[in-house]
């Protein structure tokens, strides 16, 4: 067999190695290419105008804005999520009657479109009617009540409360299998030697979960600061640019501005402050996993 | 000891039951929601009582002008989706699997896809279906879902891949059978949780997206749920009965789904992830 079965194996993959390559590695090629031209849906004509698009983007307020924005939710969406989750595997780690169905049951936030989770949230927290108002007023708060997406101040955290939402029993499913996975010898001979249940966690738990802990990060990072749906579909980076973040930026800047180039180049800082991140993060891992 | 245990029992429940309010309560209160009657949902009353509970929204929901067109499109989108990204990922997943050089290189289209800003990719996706007719038409938004859903399944089934012995498929061959037939006899059939996990999360990210399609639809003959949503959500006036329903049948497909692969959702998520 060897070779030729090699070979055929080559020909099995071709056609979807083709549409792999093509369709993947295309559009962000072609994204590269687009910052670095004027391309722009009002004007047929496009040129080369080198760097020319970041240099524009160094003047930019609102760029800045929302790069502080996007770091700000996604620092603050991940602790939160990292915390939270950290907590609910620990919770469903118990053993307690009942506890696979909590278990089987978790994940399901994580399922439903973000664009049916935005409407949730926003019914929860509408100005007249919402849950939220309710049960504020019911609690003597009413002074409380508010309409959180509307509001400068706590626009910003709504958005936050949603991607934790969604995000917390992806980190408690996964760290779960982590802790699971963690031979018990080593809990009952910390017992024997006299470890509280604080020092195992410190000693036993954490570094076992550490390798899953820095993928969930990573992964929640990309997905935060790339994500458009959710601040979109709520608030539209409002308001008065209160949760402008980068991908709704540039969704501006390409649908509302015809922009092309400019947004391309937008975009292309995205990713290579997530490429920077993911390597440095990687990095670590590798490196302590190995001592 | 028999304290501290129902001390134990009684803490787990109270957290968990914390957790689960805060993860459920959203999903019931729309869901309550949806079956109230317009005269009501726009009250502070928790409890309405029962004569103001109906299935009236339900029946006005799905008789409003476009919306079996809108279930249809996103039904056909998804489905489309889900068996291009399926037959694709396996043929790639089986090759990345068995050939080490393109193990590595699967991996890193993988890694590097995951990091693209969507909003990046899109302006490209939009230029192409333009030069190619296919802005509005199905095909193009079943073409763009499949590319955004293949890297993480091809990462998914090449780990469940990974897993079945090479010796068996080496076994196979030298008993005359083709790759073709390896593939569907002996691999497919151990894999198939795999296949069951990338299949739903296909068909979710599909069913899900707003961005792509939001871009690439054009009229009715493509628009899909999440679309409709948010042209409900951006009303002068929100009808909340009508908004709660759309939300509550848009989520309901996907609970089912999940209830079906749930058992094998982690498991497959995380295949790619665990460290050999």
């Amino acid at each position: 067999m060897g070779l030729s079965a090699t070979r055929s194996r080559i020909l099995l993959v071709v056609p979807s190695l083709i549409f792999v390559g093509v369709l993947i590695l295309y559009p962000i090629l072609d994204g590269f290419r687009l910052s670095l031209t004027d391309t722009s849906l009002m004007m047929p004509s496009v040129s080369f105008v080198g760097l020319r698009n970041f240099i524009s983007l160094l003047h930019d307020d609102i760029f800045w804005l929302s790069l502080g924005h996007s770091s700000l939710l996604t620092a603050a969406a991940v602790i939160l999520q990292y915390l939270l989750g950290l907590g609910l595997a620990i919770a469903l780690n118990q053993r307690v009657p009942g506890i696979g169905f909590f278990r089987s049951l978790a994940m399901v936030t994580w399922v439903i479109p973000i664009a049916a989770t935005v409407v949730l949230f926003k019914w929860m927290a509408t100005p007249d009617y919402g849950f939220f108002n309710i049960l504020l007023t019911k609690l003597g708060l009413a002074s409380y009540t508010r309409y959180w997406f509307g509001s400068i101040t706590w626009a910003m955290p709504m958005i936050i409360l949603m991607h934790v939402w969604r995000n917390v029993p992806f980190y408690a499913i996964a760290l779960l299998a982590a802790m699971k996975s963690i031979p018990k010898e080593l809990y009952e001979a910390a017992e024997v030697d006299g470890a509280g249940s604080l020092q195992r966690f410190w000693f036993i738990t954490l570094p076992a979960i550490r390798y899953t802990s820095v993928i969930m990060i990573v992964l929640h990072v990309i997905f935060t600061f790339n994500n458009f749906d959710f601040v979109y579909l709520s608030t539209g980076g409002g308001p008065v640019r209160a949760t402008e973040v980068l991908p709704t930026y540039v969704y501006q800047q390409s649908w509302m501005y015809y922009a092309l180039g400019y947004s391309a180049s937008i975009g292309v800082i995205m990713m290579f402050l997530l490429i920077i991140f993911t390597i440095a993060s990687l990095y670590y891992i590798e490196g302590r996993e190995r001592s | 000891m028999k304290r501290s245990h129902t001390l134990h029992l009684v803490t787990t429940y109270i957290i968990l039951i914390a957790y689960f309010t805060f993860l459920l309560l959203p999903i019931l209160w729309v869901t309550y929601s949806s079956f109230k009657d317009a005269s009501v949902i726009n009250s502070s009353m928790i409890w309405p009582g029962f004569k103001h509970l109906t299935v009236m929204n339900y029946i006005r929901t799905i008789s409003l002008a476009d919306f079996p067109r809108v279930i249809l499109n996103t039904l056909i989108i998804a489905l489309g989706t889900t068996v291009l990204t399926v037959t694709i990922a396996t043929l790639a997943a089986y090759s990345a699997s068995r050939i080490q050089f393109l193990s590595k290189a699967s991996l890193l289209t993988v890694v590097s896809s995951q990091m693209y800003p969507y909003v990046l990719v899109m302006i490209p996706f939009y230029m192409i279906m333009m030069r190619l007719g296919l802005v509005d038409k199905y095909i193009g938004i079943i073409l763009t879902h499949t590319v955004i859903a293949l890297p993480f399944s091809l990462w998914m089934l090449k780990g469940y891949f990974d897993r079945v012995p090479k010796n068996l498929d080496e076994a196979a061959y030298i008993d005359g059978c083709g790759h073709i037939k390896v593939l569907t006899r002996i691999i497919l059939p151990i894999s198939a949780p795999g296949l069951a996990v990338v299949a739903f999360f296909a068909f979710m990210v599909s069913w899900g997206d707003y961005l792509f399609v939001s871009i690439l639809s054009q009229s009715k003959a493509t628009t899909t749920l999440t679309i409709l949503l948010q042209t409900f959500m951006v009303g002068r006036r929100i009808q909340w009965e009508i908004l709660s329903t759309a939300t509550v049948i848009c989520i309901v497909p996907t609970i089912i789904l999940f209830s079906i692969a749930q058992k094998w959702l982690v498991e497959g998520l995380m295949a790619g992830a665990v460290k050999e």
